[in-house]
């Protein structure tokens, strides 16, 4: 339900901008709406008795964000810190949790008649995650549904 | 209009429920009054309901406009006289303000519910009194119409007279429905006066012209109508009276008038030309449409005094100083000049931080007024009388806090009134008077907020809890014997226990006490009960000033660092890896340290994953010692750190069921620590030995069993000895030259004076003192005197059980023998090793001589042996006759008997069967026993006992085993009449520990 809600608010705008980052050799986006800002890693406290998705706590400007180990939630194996490993803050209202991330690319504008139903084939990850695709010419990107994923913990 | 009409609403909902929230409390106190109404207070009420009822009309609420004009009316004629606010008439205007209340909160579907019920009952009390007052039977029953009457009410109000200019070009709204417009302004006031014919305007006849100006007196604030009808700020302008149009027919005020300057003379439209038959009842509707339009939540808001925000905006400010001067002086390199600047800082940010705090703080009277209706109406149902006296309303709390106790504290109250208080024939075949009283009390204590709630019932009957916890399987018969009358008491509190006989609909809900010590727990505070059988219980809560900022231990454990509340430790205790054998016990894995002879569960961090441990450091341990108020155990930390003040913030959605973590915190060097939430962490590493249970490991084996606590110390190294705390004042190191010999007794000189010392191996059987250069003299005090005893080393002080060995070493100046540690230790009698020592200056240490003394009996009572035949002792050696008995029921039933006179009652306090304080109750309301004096004598020195000791009628309060003080004490009262001293009855505080 909430998927199909937020492909009505996707359709009705005439074009989206995503914040592009790649996890484990996948093309990944989110709407930039919802970044708040990205930083560079540091250690993050970690959390004991937590799932292994949840890679610890940070400081950021007076708040305790959660971090999220995306390459674990989606791809079942933790993420291995580089030179370009970034954590995506985004802001879901009441919280912000941070997303580690491999990479991030760009912020790429798309108009919404590009966007397509995900293939039925996926099977990689829960799919769930995955809101929609945009076929570009050398590669395909995967919107991901930021609010059903992290309401997965 | 509709851009902002999801914002008009918010600031009604607020304004009115700010209103309300007195409505309730002033309805009560004019019902209490009667007929000696007080209009002030009648006026109070029917401001906030007039207000709403204006507002409400504007906005398109017909249903609560409808409901409250309906109660406007009876408070209209409550307020002429015409009515008289009997219980029948407040009970329908409360619940009509309660309905008022509940509309307004979900104000989006306000006009969808019935309220025809609380409608007919106010038309009902209105048409009741319609030849009194026939202005209210030709109210029309819509708000939609501005009733005759409504001047006459409106006019003890102060009232301002506007001149509206409306821009109709800008606002279509008018020009779309006039009529409804004009409805509106008549909702919120009264026009005077209009630049075009109203009448004409209303059926559309006439066009409407690009600028309409409007007179309207109304209530309403310039700032509240200049919102409602979102005029800029020249379109509204506040006419003098003169300037008014007059009418011809000013009508008296019935009533004191509240604000006589500023107030035009009242005013009353004549010939009104009022659309009134025009209007028509559909007119809410495109009001009603706006305010269907998706609204926010709304957001909670809180007032600010003024002068709380100056202070404030200064302190900002010498922030913003404070930080200019830092990025200066970080430049220059100067340390000193930078330590100064750090100084400032940090003493700008305490008071910042403390300025913010008060802006969070409310007054408790806030949660605490709402108890008056609730006591009223509880009571009435059950049949019951009950007074509630509020106290300390002024008392101010975080609101976080204000906001969570009220559910909690309203279940305690309903407990008062449907347990506590009993029936009033009951009551009056009890004594007591009919009515019953509740107390609820506010107040600080120790940089906590104290809420006392005592009610005067019958209190809460132990034994009927023990009964209850073996029915319940909450524990065996012989456990629940066990308890002393405070733990039963405490039974309440364990989960899936409820305390009703049966269950009714007002309490016994499910919701049980433990759901109430567990809110308040959330909060980081305590209750408490005190109850006795037949006069009444006490329940005392303490709670933090706030949640935001907590003191706070800092820890760390593996590679993390964590915060503990300094309110959840103890202590902390060091054990060094070659005492690890000797101090802990494994039993499967589980750590167990005993400490003073108790155990004490150990509980480890969980380890991140792959973190090792090494076998030595899992064998030194720091330990804290933490209590969760129903139990204690101790935590296991590798390094101990400061402890700071945190700053708790939340964690988020993915750490929310990790219960042993109650937050985060962010520490000095920018770094995240965790914060420990001691109840869930004990959870999670399955310790769930209750306190009682946890002390019962060195209680079981005598019920009841008291410690005293003892200095360890040895003169030889392997004989060890212990001195009762209580007794020594100070500890002195000293050269052992300075030890001088005079008359073959040793001395040192000390303060300016000499003082005795004591070697122990001249005057008991005991190996030579281990000589060294630096030896420890304890001073101890006995009487007025002082004596030094000698001990080459001093250990550690300890609880010392009090079942001690009293035959193995019978010897002048040992009391008896105990194992502490693995060693045999004497523990010594200091006031008779003394005047073996020095008889001359001792032996008349105790001055009186009691000539008559063979007449007086003593009662004692006292459970354990070795106090029993101690203080039996001291009191035989003084001729004073004993009877003892090992509990309160024994003593209690012998002095019931009045077999024989009885001088005086000393007695213990923690006893099986009935303890000191049953005792001591019970004895007063005996006939002729009243004035009996009561000593308890008991190793609870503490404050809390003190003060209960002195609520049931103790006369004095003395720690065991100070001979002196005891022998001195108890001739004082067994002295002749003439020679008393008048303190019979009174507590007399003036006495000294010795330890203090």
């Amino acid at each position: 339900m909430n998927t199909a809600m937020n492909e009505m608010t996707v359709r009705t705008f005439d074009t989206i901008q995503l914040t592009t980052f790649y996890l484990d050799n996948m093309w990944l986006g989110i709407d930039v709406c919802l970044v708040q800002e990205i930083i560079r890693y540091s250690p993050p406290t970690p959390l004991l008795d937590v799932s292994e998705m949840v890679r610890g706590v940070i400081h950021l400007r007076g708040e305790v964000v959660t971090v999220v180990d995306l390459r674990m939630q989606l791809c079942g194996k933790p993420a291995e810190i580089q030179r370009q490993s970034r954590i995506i803050v985004v802001d879901l209202g009441e919280e912000r949790i941070g997303l580690l991330v491999d990479s991030v690319e760009d912020v790429r504008m798309f108009s919404s008649d590009q966007l397509e139903d995900v293939p039925p084939n996926f099977t990689f990850t829960d799919s769930e995650y995955i809101r929609n695709v945009v076929n570009t010419q050398d590669a395909l990107l995967l919107i991901l549904d930021v609010e059903v994923l992290l309401n997965h913990p | 209009m509709t851009d902002n009409s999801s914002d008009l609403i918010n600031d009604f909902v607020v304004e009115s429920l700010e209103g309300l929230a007195e409505v309730e409390s002033d309805l009560l106190a004019i019902e209490a009054a009667g007929d000696d109404l007080d209009t002030d207070l009648v006026n109070k009420v029917f401001r906030a309901v007039h207000s709403i009822k204006g507002a409400s009309g504007f906005l398109g609420l017909g249903v609560i406009g409808d409901l409250s004009h309906n109660l406007e009316n009876v408070l209209s004629l409550l307020r002429n006289g015409e009515l008289t606010p009997t219980s029948d008439r407040v009970e329908v205007m409360l619940a009509a303000a309660d309905e008022l209340q509940s509309l307004i909160e979900s104000v989006d579907s306000s006009n969808e519910v019935d309220v025809t019920s609380h409608t007919a009952a106010l038309k009902k009390i209105i048409d009741g009194e319609a030849e009194a007052e026939p202005v209210a039977e030709q109210q029309p029953n819509t708000d939609v119409v501005q009733p005759p009457g409504e001047s006459t009410e409106a006019s003890v109000e102060t009232k301002h007279t506007f001149r509206l200019t409306f821009d109709t070009k800008a606002d279509d709204e008018i020009r779309r429905d006039p009529a409804d417009f004009l409805q509106r302004l008549q909702d919120m006031g009264q026009i005077q006066d209009c630049s075009v014919d109203m009448n004409a305007l209303t059926e559309q006849s006439i066009d409407v012209p690009d600028k309409l100006t409007i007179t309207i007196e109304t209530i309403l604030e310039e700032v509240t109508l200049q919102t409602f009808l979102q005029l800029p700020d020249d379109g509204i302008e506040e006419v003098t009276t003169d300037r008014a149009i007059q009418s011809d027919a000013p009508e008296p005020a019935p009533v004191a008038v509240v604000a006589p300057v500023m107030e035009s003379p009242v005013i009353v439209e004549p010939v009104s030309p009022t659309p009134s038959s025009t209007s028509t009842p559909a007119t809410p509707s495109p009001a009603s449409e706006t305010k269907k339009s998706a609204r926010p939540a709304v957001e909670s808001s809180i007032r600010v005094p003024v002068n709380v925000l100056n202070r404030l905006m200064n302190l900002a400010g010498e922030l913003v100083l404070g930080r200019n001067q830092l990025l200066q002086t970080v430049g220059t390199n100067d340390s000193r000049a930078l330590d100064s600047v750090a100084t400032r800082i940090s003493q700008v940010t305490s008071e910042l931080q403390e300025a913010v705090m008060q802006t969070r703080l409310q007054p408790i009277g806030n949660v605490f007024n709402k108890f008056n209706r609730i006591v009223r109406d509880l009571s009435s149902k059950l049949g019951k009388q009950c007074q509630l006296t509020v106290e300390g309303q002024d008392v101010e709390l975080d609101k976080t806090i204000i906001e969570a106790i009220g559910d909690p504290l309203t279940h305690l109250i309903r407990n008062s009134v449907d347990h506590g208080i009993e029936l009033p024939e009951q009551r009056e075949a009890a004594g007591k008077k009919v009515v019953g009283s509740i107390g609820l009390n506010a107040f600080h204590q120790e940089g906590k907020v104290n809420i006392v709630i005592q009610d005067d019932g019958k209190g809460i009957d132990a034994n009927m809890l023990r009964r209850k916890a073996v029915e319940k399987g909450i524990m065996t018969e012989k456990q629940a014997a066990q308890l002393s009358e405070q733990e039963a008491v405490k039974l309440i509190f364990h989960p899936g226990f409820s305390t009703a006989e049966k269950i009714s609909d007002v309490s016994g809900r499910g919701v049980g006490m433990d759901v109430v010590r567990t809110n308040f727990e959330k909060l980081g505070g305590i209750i408490d009960v005190d109850t006795i059988v037949g006069k009444g219980t006490t329940i005392t809560i303490r709670l933090p000033l706030t949640l935001a900022i907590i003191p706070s231990l800092i820890i760390s454990a593996g590679q993390n660092r964590f915060a503990i509340p300094q309110d959840s430790i103890a202590e902390l205790v060091r054990v060094r890896e070659d005492e690890y054998d000797s101090r802990v016990e494994t039993v499967q894995g589980a750590e167990l340290l005993r400490l003073r002879g108790s155990l004490l569960p150990l509980a480890r961090l969980p380890k991140a994953e792959g973190a090792e441990t090494d076998e030595s450091d899992s064998r030194n341990l720091n330990v804290i010692v933490v209590t969760t108020g129903t139990m204690q155990f101790g935590l296991v930390v590798d390094e101990l750190h400061d402890t700071e003040e945190i700053v708790v913030k939340p964690l988020g959605r993915h750490v929310k069921n990790v219960r042993w973590l109650a937050g985060a915190t962010i520490l000095g060097d920018g770094k995240v620590a965790l914060i420990l939430d001691v109840a869930g962490l004990a959870a999670n590493q399955k310790i769930s030995i209750p306190e009682s249970a946890a002390k019962n490991d060195d209680q079981t084996a005598t019920v009841a069993d008291e410690h005293i606590d003892v200095l360890l110390l040895n003169n030889h190294p392997e004989e060890q000895f212990a001195v009762p705390m209580h007794l020594v004042s100070r500890i002195e190191q000293i050269q052992t030259g300075q030890i001088e010999n005079l008359a073959d007794q040793e001395v040192l000189q000390y303060r300016g004076g000499t003082l005795p010392l004591i070697s122990l191996e001249k005057h008991i059987k005991a190996k030579p003192r281990h000589e060294s250069e630096r030896l420890f003299v304890v001073v101890c005090s006995i009487g007025e005197k002082e004596v030094g005893l000698i001990a080459p080393t001093i250990h550690d002080t300890c609880k010392l059980s009090s079942n001690l060995d009293m035959s193995t070493f019978n010897d002048t100046g040992i009391l008896g023998s105990t194992i502490v540690g693995g060693q045999t230790t004497r523990l010594l009698e200091i006031s008779e090793l003394a005047k073996k020592a020095y008889p001359k200056s001792f032996a008349n240490s105790t001055p009186v001589k009691h000539g008559e003394n063979d007449e007086k009996i003593i009662v004692l009572a006292e459970d354990s042996g070795f106090f029993r035949s101690k203080l039996k002792q001291f009191m035989e050696e003084e001729g004073w006759t004993v009877e003892d008995f090992a509990d309160g029921q024994a003593a209690w039933e012998f002095i019931q008997s009045g077999e024989e006179p009885i001088d005086l009652v000393l007695t213990d306090i923690e006893m099986p069967h009935m303890n000191g304080f049953d005792l001591c109750a019970n004895i007063r309301s005996l006939a002729g026993k009243d004035h009996l004096p009561i000593i308890a004598v008991t190793s609870l020195a503490d404050d809390e006992s003190m003060a209960r000791s002195k609520r049931v009628g103790m006369t004095r309060h003395l720690v065991k085993l100070d001979r002196e003080q005891l022998v001195s004490t108890l001739s004082e009262y067994l002295r002749p009449k003439g020679r008393k001293r008048q303190t019979t009855g009174s507590f007399d505080y003036s006495m000294q520990y010795a330890m203090n």
